[in-house]
């Protein structure tokens, strides 16, 4: 039997003056009116009002249009609104096609009123091209179980799983150490309340302890996944502390929430000094140092320490090396140490060698108390940075002040505190078994850093606290908070959708000869026997519909659902054909 | 001499990385065959990526960062998955130039994505040679959503260069 015509209509906004300003909507209108598929086009001053909305309804419904193309701002913005209008008026989500003729020609070219006009009109028409194509697509329903994997049980780990119990979901909490808490169960006193960060890790634990929803899993480790979103098969390794001996564990969740936690810098041999100066030690070091001394002096060595140096920004905006981002939480931790050293050792007087203060927010606090209580801070740019020289017994810091007309400040220090910023965990073991993305600071990266914040590109995996970043306990809770809804709001309804635009097989094509396989970071590539022939095969359910594997296939067996080659190949010649 | 690499070279064209986002892959060639473009402003095709560098073209156009009205984005998940074929065919109907607004290493697919992307074009460039098609038609640069500005210098530099050289090669039968 033929296959029916399409009929679909096409709508151009106005988008107020936005659009019209610049382009001529009703000229775009008629150039594609014409168009073989083409039913009814109109404008309309906001595609995206209420009223249009309606009436792009009542279009369909009236007209029996297959698909519809409305020609408006970024996708961005209105993409799922048009879908779920085709979806109100009974179609397909799928079979709606997008044109940006906001961002990309009225305001792109606002200086060039015929040639936003012409592109306009190109634009559209290469969307029409690809509503050819647009095939009505059923997304794959998957079972999903209701329980949620949180790995670290950290300060985030452990409000994650809080927060997830609450909503009645099954937890399984696991943790690398013998105990919960992470960095923050090793902190002394926190700004700005003075519980210690045992205490706070102590309260969390009473607190999770009644949940019984949460199943805590210590001195274990996921060595093995397999599945996909909805339905994750987790190996775990765990190990008995009194005997040495290791037990697998299998378990399936719906979601994993990653919260693993970051690592410190450590400074390079001879680093400001580091290792070749016993006055030269570490952020942790040294807090771990006026938390652990009573007393009335501190002492480093056996030594008095009156003179404390902290330079700031060690392993964290490095111009030469790695880490070029900002540690974020350093500058408010240096300065929160050190005023609580000045409290509990009234003696010392503390030398802030600094790039730049980031105490941001209430942070600023802290940086006022230091200022009151004499703390004295030294700046310096990027190309100045302190020099620590070892001369005799003295360990000297000299700098050019820049806050000083570049004065050169030479001190002699009892003490010098390097403050090593946050690094992504030197062992990524279980970051490679979900195969997550890591970003330009290698640490886990998110989707979209302000619009998804805590979810990553494998379905269902989700991230927390200092694993994605940087953080310091308030912002850790934030994410892991948000990441625990997130989680629960994939796995709640019991099922769960996978999108439908994968990569497809032709096997009469394909021979199998592995390089699609060897191309996909997913694994989501089969070898299969089919009719006596050895071919791949997609498994949907993992697919990413990334195509990666589409380019390497000598034969051009691959294609990618809304974005085959007939597709692109048709949106070409729409945007090179000449407008009458 | 059409050979892949970075860096300086004094017989090459030359696109320097922006200052205030250092491109991580640009790839650039030795122009052959040149001749002259009729009109004002080239074609050029753009592939870009819907998460990474549409967001940047979008940016554009809300900043009124002006660039030729004849460059036209298709949007495609990743670059590492684009088919050279797609790339000949644009030639073949008319572009003048292809433009790859590449995820570089802020791929949410995963970082192999830059040697994939580098690999397809290296791939192309050769088919291009075999077809006589002037590898410098074809430019690549990592665009990531922040990249508004690069883009917008991209598609100038490119427009210029295209302007000056031939867009009307006969490929081989």
């Amino acid at each position: 039997m033929e296959k029916k015509p399409k009929k679909i209509g096409v709508y151009i906004c106005h988008c107020g003056g936005n659009i019209s300003d610049y382009v001529d909507v009703e000229k775009v209108r008629q150039a594609v009116e014409g168009d073989e598929i083409v039913f009814l086009s109109k404008t309309t001053m906001f595609a995206c009002s209420d009223a249009n909305q309606r009436d792009m309804v009542d279009d369909i419904k009236a007209n029996g249009l297959d698909g519809v193309v409305v020609a408006s701002c970024s996708p961005k913005l209105h993409l799922t609104t048009f879908r779920n209008v085709s979806e109100r008026a009974d179609l397909n989500k799928y079979t709606y096609v997008h044109a940006n003729i906001r961002e990309q020609a009225s305001w792109a070219h606002s200086d060039n009123k015929m040639g936003a006009t012409e592109k306009a009109i190109h634009l559209v028409k290469a969307a029409i091209a690809k509503s050819h194509y647009a095939e009505a697509l059923e997304t794959n329903k998957i079972k999903a179980v209701k329980a949620v994997a949180v790995i670290g049980a950290g300060v985030a780990g452990i409000k994650a799983a809080i927060s997830l119990a609450e909503k009645n979901t099954e937890v399984v909490l696991i943790e690398r150490e013998s105990e919960m808490g992470g960095r923050v169960a090793q902190w002394g006193p926190l700004f700005s309340t003075q519980e210690t960060g045992r205490e706070m890790i102590d309260r969390l634990s009473s607190q999770l302890k009644q949940h019984k929803n949460i199943n805590l899993l210590t001195n274990s480790e996921v060595v093995e996944n397999k599945g996909s979103v909805g339905n994750i098969a987790l190996k775990i390794r765990r190990k008995d502390p009194e005997t040495g001996a290791e037990v697998m564990t299998e378990i399936t969740v719906g979601s994993v929430l990653m919260a693993t936690g970051f690592d410190y810098y450590t400074p390079q041999q001879a680093e400001f000094g580091y290792g070749t100066s016993d006055k030269v030690i570490t952020l942790p070091e040294f807090k771990k140092m006026i938390d652990s001394q009573t007393g009335a002096k501190l002492t480093h060595n056996g030594r008095e320490v009156k003179n404390i140096a902290y330079i700031y920004c060690v392993g964290s905006r490095q111009t030469e090396g790695e880490n070029t981002y900002c540690s974020r939480n350093c500058c408010t931790s240096t300065i929160h140490a050190a005023v609580t050293a000045r409290q509990k050792f009234s003696h010392i007087q503390n030398y802030h060698f600094n790039r730049g203060l980031r105490t941001y927010g209430k942070q600023e606090i802290l940086y006022a108390d230091s200022l009151r209580q004499g703390d004295i801070y030294f700046q310096s740019y990027e190309d100045g940075l302190p020099v620590v020289s070892v001369e005799g017994k003295k360990t000297i810091v000299k700098v050019n002040d820049i806050l000083t007309n570049n004065r050169e400040i030479e001190l002699e220090a009892d003490l010098v505190v390097l403050v090593t910023g946050m690094v992504p965990r030197a062992d990524n073991s279980v970051g490679s078994l979900f195969k997550l993305p890591k970003g330009r600071d290698k640490f886990y990266n998110e989707v979209h850093m302000k619009l998804r914040p805590v979810e990553t590109v494998i379905d269902g995996i989700t991230i927390a606290g200092a694993c994605q970043g940087p953080k310091n306990i308030a912002e850790s809770v934030n994410s892991a908070l948000s990441a625990a809804t997130k989680s629960y709001s994939i796995i709640s309804k019991g099922e769960v959708e996978s999108q439908p635009l994968v990569a497809t097989i032709d096997p009469a094509k394909c021979s199998w000869c592995g390089a699609c396989e060897e191309a996909c970071p997913f694994d989501a590539i089969l070898k299969v026997d089919k009719d006596g022939k050895t071919i791949a095969e997609i498994n949907n359910t993992v697919c990413k519909g990334c195509g990666m594997c589409a380019p390497v296939c000598e034969p051009d067996a691959v294609d990618l659902i809304a974005c085959s080659s007939a597709e692109i190949m048709s949106m070409i010649d729409a945007l090179v054909t000449p407008n009458p | 001499m059409n050979k892949l690499f970075s860096g300086t070279g004094s017989t090459d064209r030359l696109i320097l990385p922006l200052p205030e986002y250092p491109l991580s892959h640009i790839f650039f060639f030795k122009s052959e065959n040149m001749g002259n473009i009729q009109t004002n402003s080239a074609k050029i095709l753009v592939f870009s990526t819907e998460k990474i560098s549409d967001p940047a073209i979008d940016m554009a156009g809300l900043l009124k960062l002006h660039y030729p009205p004849t460059v036209y984005s298709i949007s495609i998940p990743c670059s590492s998955g684009i088919k050279p074929s797609w790339i000949l065919y644009a030639y073949e109907k008319g572009f003048d130039g292809v433009f790859i607004a590449a995820d570089g290493s802020d791929c949410v697919y995963g970082e192999s994505c830059t040697e994939k992307t580098g690999n397809l074009v290296g791939k192309t460039h050769e088919l291009m040679k075999s077809k006589n098609i002037d590898p410098a038609r074809l430019r690549m640069a990592a665009i990531c959503s922040v990249c508004s500005e690069s883009f917008v210098k991209q598609m100038r530099t490119f427009n210029e260069y295209l302007l000056k050289t031939a867009p009307n090669q006969t490929p081989n039968p």
